[in-house]
């Protein structure tokens, strides 16, 4: 079962194999192109991207209860936001004390302001319905399913060169929208 | 791949493969425009993050 699958599973009506199956999925499916999307992050240092990856992955194992996603979506937004948040918090960390790496630093990071996330959350479905089919069902593909460019060329039946183009069409229509929304400037 | 520009969104979004990923991260490091199209485009996707849980279509 992949981790889309099991992760659709309602968590209370899991089963602990599940559990176990949901954290392998989510190495299965999602380390390799997290860890290259942390290279990134990193600016390219592997052994700091790779301690990333592992600390996103052992935070979706500790919220494995709460980790729960409609059927068709993909869990690779939660886990590069997370990626991308350890990240930074990491570098600030370093910057404020440049020796240690305090684990109970990690234990009492802020949790994302919950009204914040909700109004984002509003504002960028608002955003998502205004750019049209075309634009809205790449993004769909190969954001929040999670599939890379040939997937989504094949699921939609057109070019990978198409794709690419339009994802990034569709991320300049969505930040247009929101910057008439007033949500970014 | 020649046209390693038009990667920024697929990177910035997670999904393109290693190897490609790996190209456009060496690709950064020397491009005068990506760097600066990465910044804005993470910040849409970061606010996209939050939808996750509410977003469903089916195509």
């Amino acid at each position: 079962m992949s981790a889309s699958a099991v992760a659709t599973i309602e968590p209370a009506t899991r089963t602990p194999r599940d559990r176990d199956e949901l954290i392998r999925s989510l190495y299965a499916e999602h380390a390799g192109p997290l860890l290259a999307f942390t290279l990134g992050l990193t600016g390219g240092d592997r052994h700091r991207a790779e301690d990333v990856v592992q600390e996103t992955l052992v935070r979706a194992w500790r919220n494995a209860d709460k980790l729960h996603i409609e059927e068709g979506t993909s869990l690779r937004p939660w886990l590069v936001a997370v990626a991308r948040r350890i990240v930074i918090d990491n570098h600030r960390r370093r910057k404020a004390r440049p020796t240690e790496v305090d684990d109970a630093v990690l234990a009492t990071l802020p949790a994302p302001d919950e009204i914040e996330r909700i109004t984002s959350s509003v504002a960028v479905q608002r955003a998502l319905r205004s750019i049209g089919p075309a634009h809205r069902e790449v993004l769909f593909e190969m954001y929040f399913r999670g599939g890379n460019g040939e997937q989504a060329a094949a699921r939609l039946n057109v070019p990978v060169g198409t794709i690419k183009s339009r994802v990034y069409r569709a991320l300049r229509m969505l930040r247009a929208e929101l910057e008439q929304q007033g949500v970014i400037k | 791949m020649t046209t390693v520009h038009v990667d920024v969104a697929a990177y910035a979004i997670g999904s393109l493969d290693r190897d490609d990923a790996d190209d456009f991260v060496d690709h950064l490091d020397t491009c005068p425009i990506c760097p600066a199209e990465l910044e804005w485009i993470s910040r849409i996707v970061n606010l996209m993050s939050t939808t996750m849980y509410a977003y469903s279509e089916a195509s």
